[in-house]
């Protein structure tokens, strides 16, 4: 991890309330970034409000050109100052945080499934282009709202093949992301891996259909930060199972975002 | 190394006045790996409760103008492995550790502040009597002068480490709360805690935070940080630890002349995690801009005539 002032390359909406900021790193950063990794975020400057630093997912990392992509959606006052951004503005970046989505289990040939909904979407881009750089075969499972909340599927398609959902059925099929997953499941797809990111319920329907298959399952997990680097404990989630004299928490932060499946409570 | 950002907090020296505040800065291990954590002048880390603390429900931190909201609720592993497996980590450092104790009831104090002054790394303890985040203990001896003695006075009575006691804003009249410490025997004060508020979602129709209320930093509450140190600093003897929405080095220098003889810092540390390094090098411009020498001859110099 490292403090560095970015500079904004570009700003680009993908949908109505969804954007894209593609910043380029004055400075090489020292470790690879893993696919499911974050940074904290700040428009650079002393104001004192918006105050903390904004938890984003990393979409892509271009190491030849040495830049980030972040895809965020406008919810609050720091997301939609974000959305302000324009090329040439400083952005105060702290990263990369937190473990990513573990993929050295994975040879050339094996299949990954990756399940995705809404804004969870964008993490998992930057590890479907990292399955493929390794030649495992990529699925993507994408929901969303509706095509005009769609976004980043087509890239997707680059690297591997995609299954769309929508809940209003204006793209792909009709209904959630999980239950097209254990449709595809029950006409025998199968896999070697599984990585989703996206809102608590679809979590939890994946953790519903776990029984289903045995390969292992990470999950991306979301929580309100402050430090985002293990000192301040408030993005603490519950570990399913701790032996006694064991942690009975663990920090999205450090420990995550990414857990294996099972690993902690899904709760908000 | 220049004298001019020493200072002291009773027995202790420190080599210049900045610290973080507990809570914001774990045991020190997060930070370590930023930078070398003995350029503070102090560290203070998390609350200590003699059992393990589990901590509230999330989400524990709220943002709030110019200010977050937290309820993390002393989430600590526990008397027995902070002194195993926190503070050993410490002892490479060549800075004192004054080390939060919280608790239930006096006899939870008492047993905490015992066995941590058998601990070498231990420099000074922090009574936390105003953390606003859990139901028993903690606040119910901050907020009135009695209990707050008489908490004092036991913790005094079994341990020889310097006891400083944190107090709470959230209170009428602060300066009762700090002259009846004083006359219980407190080396120092650290102040003040987190105010309490709360945050509310309006979709939703409920509170932000899962523990409904919080704790308020951040530099929304510097002045009322401000106001109460100098109210403080007018009644009693003993040094104060300032904090309260501190993020920079002008801050400080605010804080000294109210009448801190060091300064904390919280919120800032998770805007900026280098805050603290960054505050002590840029002291001395400060210092010479204001034309003044030394720390120590700010410290209470406010003029108010």
């Amino acid at each position: 991890m490292r403090l560095q002032q970015t500079t904004v390359l570009a700003n680009e909406p993908l949908t109505p309330d969804i954007f894209r900021l593609t910043v380029s790193l004055p400075e090489e950063l020292p470790e690879p970034v893993q696919p499911g990794q974050f940074c904290n975020l700040r428009i650079s400057g002393n104001s004192h409000d918006p105050l903390l630093r904004r938890p984003i997912s990393i979409s892509d990392w271009d190491r030849r050109l040495n830049n980030l992509k972040f895809v965020i959606k406008k919810v609050g006052r720091g997301t939609k100052a974000l959305s302000r951004l324009y090329p040439g503005q400083k952005l105060d970046l702290f990263g990369p945080l937190g473990r990513g989505f573990p993929t050295d289990h994975l040879r050339e040939g094996q299949h990954a499934l990756l399940v995705g909904g809404g804004v969870g979407i964008p993490p998992l881009l930057l590890l479907a282009k990292k399955l493929a750089a390794k030649k495992v075969k990529v699925t993507a499972f994408l929901g969303f709202r509706s095509k005009n909340d769609a976004f980043l599927y087509e890239e997707f398609a680059r690297y591997g093949k995609i299954k769309l959902t929508s809940d209003d059925g204006s793209l792909g099929r009709c209904g959630n992301v999980c239950s097209l997953l254990a449709d595809c499941l029950n006409q025998g797809l199968a896999g070697d891996s599984i990585y989703a990111c996206g809102p608590l319920p679809m979590l939890k329907s994946l953790e519903e259909l776990a029984a289903r298959f045995p390969w292992p399952a990470y999950v991306s997990l979301e929580q309100r930060m402050a430090c985002g680097i293990g000192a301040c404990a408030a993005c603490t989630c519950r570990r399913k199972d701790p032996e006694p004299g064991e942690d009975w928490y663990r920090l999205v932060c450090t420990d995550g975002p990414v857990f294996r499946l099972g690993e902690v409570e899904l709760s908000e | 190394m220049s004298k001019s950002l020493e200072t002291k907090l009773g027995p202790l020296t420190l080599k210049n006045p900045i610290m973080p505040a507990s809570g914001c800065f774990g045991y020190g291990e997060e930070f370590a790996k930023l930078y070398d954590i003995s350029q503070l002048g102090a560290v203070v880390v998390k609350a200590t409760t003699p059992e393990p603390t589990l901590g509230n429900p999330t989400p524990r931190v709220a943002e709030t103008p110019a200010g977050m909201l937290n309820a993390i609720g002393l989430q600590n592993p526990g008397l027995r492995r902070v002194i195993q497996e926190k503070l050993p980590f410490l002892a490479d450092y060549q800075v004192p550790v004054i080390v939060n104790v919280a608790g239930k009831s006096i006899e939870d104090y008492v047993a905490v502040a015992e066995a941590l002054s058998g601990v070498d790394v231990v420099s000074a303890l922090e009574l936390n009597i105003s953390c606003p985040n859990v139901k028993e203990g903690g606040i119910a001896f901050g907020t009135r002068p009695g209990p707050a003695a008489e908490l004092t006075r036991a913790v005094k009575a079994v341990t020889n480490l310097p006891v400083f006691v944190k107090l709470s804003p959230n209170v009428s009249d602060i300066v009762k709360i700090a002259t009846a410490v004083e006359a219980a025997g407190a080396d120092g004060i650290s102040m003040i805690n987190t105010l309490q508020g709360m945050a509310i979602d309006i979709y939703r129709r409920r509170p932000v935070l899962a523990n409904v209320t919080g704790g308020l930093s951040g530099p929304a509450i510097k002045p009322v940080a401000l106001r109460m140190i100098h109210q403080v600093y007018k009644a009693v003897r003993i040094p104060i630890i300032g904090m309260g929405g501190v993020s920079s080095a002008t801050d400080v220098v605010e804080f000294l002349l109210a009448g801190a003889s060091a300064v904390a810092v919280g919120t800032a540390n998770f805007v900026n995690p280098y805050i603290m390094p960054e505050i002590i090098a840029q002291l001395p411009e400060v210092l010479e801009k204001i034309g003044a020498k030394t720390v120590q001859e700010l410290i209470g110099a406010l003029e108010t005539n």
